[in-house]
């Protein structure tokens, strides 16, 4: 059976895909949304300690499973080798309705001005590829208010000196802050440095019609149990779906962008659920399959027009990786700082967030999230 | 006086009632013996060793009655089935090595035998050739090279230990950590931990 054109087909419904297939159907679009995973809850897995997002031994709780997501990973001595989606070299991102934002730890920052003009901020580093953005953040700033009240962060900027200017405050108040924190915060007043609260995509006080974060301390990792974590499955993707414009397609893996004699693309072809092959065409593509599987689709779809991929003239795609690099500090204390209050992770500070002598950048330092009582490294 | 007879021909009914089920059942040819998806039996008594040796008992359970092998053996017919090789070869190597060496099997070995053998496997002795003139008789090493591959013991032994780890203390669900006993032990809340149960909301 052949697939009826459509306006619009956005591939991977997480954190992009959701928002963007949201306002294409609700401007009256035609939108078909591809994921890779399909629907995920808590049930599936519980508080499971070796089958989650983060200790995947037993595989991915939030997906992609094993059976048709291999990754081949290139060592460094060339040799090729193929990766399962639980192994840590795949470097996995969540893949089910919602991704990531169904089991993340939820932090909702925003970018500073200094993040979009870095070479501006820091001049040429020899050895990077930094450069300055083609917007800037006066340009994104209504985006991040819509995303921040559309999808919903608890928190309260006016404590963080160094947060970049908003017009309108996070729609839910800060959470209050668990034990260690309490610590940790009048220790960094202490040092002279400007403690605040983590803006969170979790419910403060009941919010978009679901009730208000309980503070389990398997958060990060798990999906929620009550539905107080927000991200696009719990909230503009059922808006989407709402609007009927909006059909999600689930356990289907697009393989490429299909391109017209012109140049011109004219839709996707994929593997639904069955792994059979199929077309679906539209007037707009949009790709938004986190930084691995967009680079992959693009580099799949070559054509005449683009014998490299596309976008690909400059051989720049899929290169520049960054991962989710961050370093860590462990401390032993005489007396008891844990509550047993999550998820963990409640304070930070934005004093080393730019302008440290010899540094280029910097970043946030938090508390962390709460750890499973048992850490696997397999 | 005569409540607590009352009570107590109450239990002897109760009991005999139980004991009677579990009768029909042997009546039913209802097998206990374990059923093992990939392990062998030998290989199951081998890894019950080996597991107990990592977690051995004291006064809680070890790794052998907390159901690890049971675990393993689980998983590699699902998620582990990548390790079967590893696991096929690695306890083989395990049985012709002890044979070699003391003419007996794993199990059989004295409990220290047994820690030192795997110590020797986590130091990569079998398979390390260099360490071949250690004045044992000449059989056992020319044996054990083509039984190991180079670090073969060392990289086996790596492996059953860390799911040896994911058996005892892993959730309940994937068939070791019999009764929450690693839970219980580190003292955590059972049947989940206080904060985390999906109805107390307090």
């Amino acid at each position: 059976m052949k697939n009826s054109h459509v306006n619009a087909v956005v591939v991977g419904a997480g954190a992009g895909g959701g928002v963007v297939a949201k306002e294409l159907s609700v401007a009256g679009l035609t939108v078909v949304l591809f994921e890779r995973g399909g629907w995920a809850s808590f049930d599936d897995h519980d508080h499971d300690e070796i089958f989650s997002q983060r200790t995947t031994l037993l595989g991915n709780a939030y997906g992609p499973d094993n059976d048709r997501n291999r990754r081949v990973r290139v060592l460094p001595d060339g040799k090729e080798i193929i990766v399962l989606p639980n192994d840590w070299r795949y470097e996995n991102n969540a893949a089910c309705v919602g991704s990531g934002t169904v089991s993340y730890g939820a932090m909702a920052w925003r970018f500073m001005s200094e993040d979009f003009r870095m070479k501006s901020t820091y001049g040429h580093v020899e050895g990077s590829s930094i450069d300055d953005w083609p917007i800037s953040y006066e340009d994104l700033e209504p985006c991040y208010e819509k995303a921040e009240w559309e999808i919903g962060v608890a928190g309260d900027d006016s404590l963080n000196p160094f947060a970049p200017p908003r017009k309108k405050p996070q729609p839910m108040p800060p959470f209050e802050h668990n034990k260690e924190a309490k610590i940790l915060e009048a220790a960094a007043r202490r040092l002279g440095y400007h403690p605040f609260p983590i803006p969170m995509l979790r419910n403060s006080i009941p919010f978009g019609g679901r009730p208000q974060c309980y503070r389990i301390r398997s958060c990060v990792g798990f999906a929620c149990p009550v539905n107080a974590k927000n991200g696009t499955h719990n909230t503009v993707i059922p808006i989407a779906l709402k609007t009927k414009n909006c059909e999600l397609r689930t356990h289907c893996m697009v393989s490429e962008i299909l391109v017209d004699n012109n140049g011109k693309v004219t839709g996707v072809s994929y593997f639904d659920e069955k792994k059979r092959k199929q077309t679906q065409t539209a007037d707009i593509v949009v790709v938004s399959s986190s930084a691995t599987e967009t680079a992959r689709l693009l580099l799949n779809s070559k054509s005449k027009f683009f014998p490299a991929g596309i976008g690909n003239e400059h051989d720049w795609v899929g290169r520049n990786l960054q991962g989710h690099a961050y370093a860590g500090a462990y401390g032993l204390f005489e007396e008891d700082i844990y509550d047993d209050r999550g998820p963990g992770a409640s304070l930070a500070i934005c004093d080393f967030n730019h302008y440290n002598p010899g540094i280029i950048g910097g970043g946030v330092l938090c508390n962390e999230l709460t750890d499973s009582h048992i850490f696997l490294v397999e | 006086m005569s409540s607590k007879n009352i009570s107590r021909r109450e239990f002897a009914k109760a009991f005999s009632l139980s004991i009677g089920s579990l009768l029909f059942f042997n009546q039913c040819k209802f097998s206990y013996e374990p059923q093992y998806r990939f392990f062998s039996e030998e290989e199951a008594t081998l890894t019950d060793a080996i597991v107990e040796q990592i977690i051995p008992t004291d006064e809680w359970l070890g790794a052998k009655d907390a159901g690890v092998t049971n675990f393993i053996d689980k998983q590699l017919v699902g998620p582990f089935s990548r390790f079967k090789t590893d696991y096929r070869s690695g306890l083989n190597s395990i049985i012709v090595t002890c044979q070699n060496i003391y003419g007996k099997k794993f199990e059989e070995l004295s409990w220290c035998e047994q820690t030192e053998f795997l110590k020797e496997m986590e130091r990569g002795t079998f398979s390390d050739i260099e360490s071949k003139n250690t004045g044992n008789n000449d059989n056992f090493w020319n044996d054990n090279e083509r039984v190991w591959k180079k670090g073969a013991d060392r990289s086996f032994f790596e492996l059953i230990r860390s799911h040896t780890m994911a058996g005892y203390y892993g959730s309940p669900r994937h068939g070791g950590n019999y009764m929450y006993v690693s839970y219980r032990m580190i003292g955590l809340d059972i049947p989940t931990i206080q904060g985390r149960n999906k109805h107390n909301l307090s």
